[in-house]
């Protein structure tokens, strides 16, 4: 406790109430959004997988076996060209989320993850900086719109969230103490993060070892075989990565990770994966040379102009004004260099690769919220000590009021803070107008809450349909009423398909009569249904996968 | 504080001014050579039998159409990174047609009025009180008639966030448009027959802009910068305002208390 400066047994108790009360209103908000906007189904592809994959794992498995019939069943990302069934992600997101599988709740896990998110900011702040850093960080985290919806969410950028300020955290810890514990943890967390966004993963680390070899002094020890140490076990989680998809593919060396391009009915499980030669090409490192580096600036320069206006809502560029204060101060310690510098290597990271994929705004880029946040809390901060120290010069310290004219000046800042944070809260999370000459302009990012309501052309109109008839034992293959929308059909429903086939409602691809009979075989004594996606109109088809009259 | 103390508070305090000095310098730098944002030049000609599209004055594709007589020309965008797109964010401005054998100015638009001159085939645009044009779905709109031949289509295109741009020619049998994606692709959608339907042909990426997106970078970056010094100004300005009050009132009251001693 002594850490967290806590003095009192009254410090304590409000403490534990500040924290207590913004981790839980961290979970209640994000779990309010996923239960009435995003309807606790997955609305991208790579959340559709993720759920697949964490559904097999709570079976105890690995993968499903592929067949011929596979293609009825996948959604766009799945790969199935080895014979094997399996998402398209490593293994760490739909580890976690398979925890809220077996509990039956899997739109609980990235609720919980934020929460805890949220508490390690806090922290990090109280520890490595002050309990105004702690409580102010935590207080523009919570009402971060970014962060709040991706919490709600079923992509893994929440875990990676959570382990990008665990790193941190123990990163600080390492420069401050020099401890080997805190290097050893810092490199696992390193290792889940590669296994959780892999890119992220690699410029975390190498970030820290960036700043390992800036320990404080009181702490330095022999860095180099500390960050040896770190690389080295950082390498066993690689393997671990490599091992995983070997177990898909059969070979080591052939990437199944990644999206890749899809055939017509949305998936991609034909192309199944690419050689790690060609992601060494992506990164523009091999044979292409830097040919790739130009669509890498360009995806940044997407991301960082969304990020600059989405991270916290506020005015486009006050969004990043408070982050540089530390530096304009003159006042940067290591503490502040660090976040700082992790923020540019995940930045870095991406200018590397090429695909802006906008999704609930600049993803690529949310492991670095906590930096970010951290740094905006410590300029606010910073410049608050500054006017402070502003009364005790030597001009002004023999001067009565001056500490006056300072809580003023602090006050104000203080109600500019909360004022941007009202307005944040105001536009974007109160209205149900979006306004568009700021936000949501552009696809995939959300200009206000409410266009998160079936978000990504994502909505639950076909079991909604089934249910309201109350539809059992059925087979219900599902049409897209128009080509723009050839994954949305099966995604909207795919989660309620089990592999073994033991579910009420089995929802499959629409492939064509010829097709659908073969399918319509193998689940004799099935009634067998086609559902339009996305009016839900629901026709009754024959044995013959003809249309009853 | 004994002297050696002081001297290494000095070289310090020197060191963090250096600092600050040559981060602000970097920061103009990047500012005075960045802010004016990013400009891309587009031509098609149009002849019978043939056009032929550039970018900055650079031939980036040219295509014999032997039923090519001519057309209207068309100007679309792609809905899907922005679907509630407004016409003033991709910026496309000074549309001008010309007419290759006389020199004379065929159509011009700068959307600085209404869009009457164009006939909206797909999308609902519209003008806002502000004057700006605004469409909330998809767009596609024409201008001009079928009986244009032999001319000349000029634009200006500015740097937008993300936005796939259609630009070229509409005839009856005939599509030819210029697609630029995102300020870094550009590839030529071909279409034979004019239906629901455009086939796209993707020729290469032609544009890659690489030092224009860094300059798009750095802005970001310089004006929150230069932002954050303004910020603690300002708060330097309120600081110095209520100490300035604070001294106004101490000498006031010291003044009083030297008229009257007496008082209270």
């Amino acid at each position: 406790m002594k850490h967290l400066d806590i003095k009192s047994r009254f410090n304590l108790f409000a403490t534990v109430l500040i924290v207590t009360s913004m981790c839980t209103a961290c979970l209640i908000f994000s779990i309010s959004i996923n239960n009435h906007y995003l309807k606790r189904i997955p609305h991208v592809q790579d959340s559709v997988n993720y759920l697949f994959q964490a559904s097999l794992f709570a079976q105890g498995k690995l993968y499903e076996k592929s067949s011929e019939l596979t293609p009825f069943f996948a959604v766009e990302l799945l790969r199935y060209k080895h014979g094997k069934m399996h998402s398209h992600a490593p293994f760490f997101y739909p580890f976690v989320l398979m925890f809220g599988v077996l509990a039956g709740k899997p739109w609980i896990v990235n609720p919980i993850v934020a929460s805890m998110t949220l508490l390690l900011v806090y922290i990090t702040g109280v520890r490595h900086y002050n309990k105004l850093v702690g409580i102010l960080a935590a207080i523009l985290m919570l009402f971060s719109p970014f962060f709040l919806i991706m919490s709600a969410t079923f992509m893994s950028h929440a875990v990676g969230c959570f382990l990008s300020i665990s790193i941190l955290l123990f990163l600080l810890e390492y420069t401050t103490f020099g401890k080997m514990k805190h290097a050893l943890i810092l490199a696992a967390l390193c290792g889940l993060l590669f296994n959780t966004r892999p890119l992220t993963g690699v410029m975390m680390v190498l970030g820290s070892a960036i700043c390992m070899l800036f320990p404080d002094k009181s702490a330095r020890r022999k860095k180099y075989r500390d960050i040896m140490i770190v690389l080295a076990i950082f390498l066993v989680f690689f393997l671990l990565f490599i091992l995983y998809q070997g177990v898909f593919s059969g070979q080591f060396l052939i990437f199944t990770f990644g999206s890749d391009h899809t055939t017509k009915m949305g998936s991609s499980g034909e192309s199944g994966g690419y050689e790690i030669i060609a992601l060494f090409q992506k990164f523009g490192l091999l044979q292409k040379g830097w040919q790739t580096l130009p669509y890498g600036i360009a995806s940044v320069k997407d991301q960082i102009g969304l990020y600059f206006t989405y991270v916290l809502n506020w005015p486009k560029w006050m969004n990043f004004a408070f982050f540089f204060i530390p530096f304009i101060l003159l006042r940067r310690t290591r503490n502040d260099m660090i976040p700082f510098v992790l923020f540019v290597m995940v930045i870095l990271g991406y200018t590397l690769y090429y695909k802006p994929a906008i999704m609930y705004g600049p993803r690529y880029l949310y492991e670095t919220i906590p930096f970010f946040i951290i740094l905006t809390a410590r300029g606010i901060d910073r410049l608050s000590g500054f006017i402070r120290s502003l009364s005790l010069t030597r001009l002004f310290r023999k001067s009565s009021g001056m500490g006056i004219a300072s809580w003023l000046t602090r006050a104000i800042l203080f109600g500019f803070v909360f004022l941007m944070i009202y307005r944040n809260v105001d536009q974007f999370f109160i209205r149900q107008i979006c306004d568009r000459k700021t936000m949501g302009h552009v696809y995939g990012m959300p200009g206000c809450l409410a266009e998160l309501k079936d978000f990504n052309n994502i909505k639950p109109v076909i079991s909604d349909t089934v249910n309201a008839k109350g539809i059992t034992n059925a087979l219900v293959f599902v049409h897209p009423e128009f080509e723009h929308l050839r994954w949305h059909a099966l995604g909207s429903v795919s989660y309620l398909n089990r592999m073994d086939f033991q579910t009420d409602v089995i929802y499959a691809n629409d492939l064509g009569d010829e097709k659908n009979r073969e399918l319509i075989k193998q689940f004799p004594g099935r009634h067998v249904f086609i559902a339009g996606y996305p009016s839900g109109n629901l026709t009754e088809l024959s044995r013959e996968g003809k249309k009853l009259e | 504080m004994n002297r050696s103390e002081a001297n290494a508070n000095r070289r310090t305090t020197f060191r963090r001014i250096c600092w600050a000095i040559g981060l602000t310098v970097v920061m103009s730098l990047l500012w005075f050579c960045s802010h004016r944002g990013s400009r891309m030049h587009i031509r098609i000609d149009v002849t019978p039998g043939e056009y032929t599209f550039y970018v900055d004055g650079q031939r980036i594709y040219h295509e014999d159409i032997p039923d090519l007589n001519g057309g209207k020309i068309g100007l679309g965008f792609n809905t899907f990174y922005k679907p509630n797109l407004r016409l003033r964010d991709p910026s496309w401005d000074n549309i001008q047609v010309t007419d290759m054998e006389t020199g004379s100015v065929l159509f011009s638009e700068d959307f600085s009025n209404d869009l009457s001159q164009w006939n909206i085939e797909e999308g609902s645009p519209y003008i806002n009180k502000w004057e700006e044009c605004a469409c909330s779905t998809n767009l596609f709109m024409t201008a001009g008639n079928d009986s244009w031949s032999d001319y000349r289509i000029e634009a200006d295109l500015y740097n937008s966030i993300e936005s796939t741009l259609a630009f070229g020619i509409v005839a009856d049998t005939f599509k030819g448009l210029l697609k630029i994606r995102n300020w870094r692709e550009a590839s030529a959608a071909i279409s034979y027959h004019v239906d629901d339907r455009m086939t796209y042909q993707r020729i290469r990426p032609v544009v890659e802009r690489p030092i224009e997106n860094l300059k798009v970078i750095a802005v970001h970056f310089c004006i929150s910068y230069f932002l954050g010094i303004g910020i603690v100004i300002a708060f330097v300005i309120i600081y110095f305002l209520f100490a300035g009050l604070a001294i106004i009132c101490t000498i006031s009251k010291a003044s009083l208390r030297k008229a009257n001693p007496s008082a209270p």
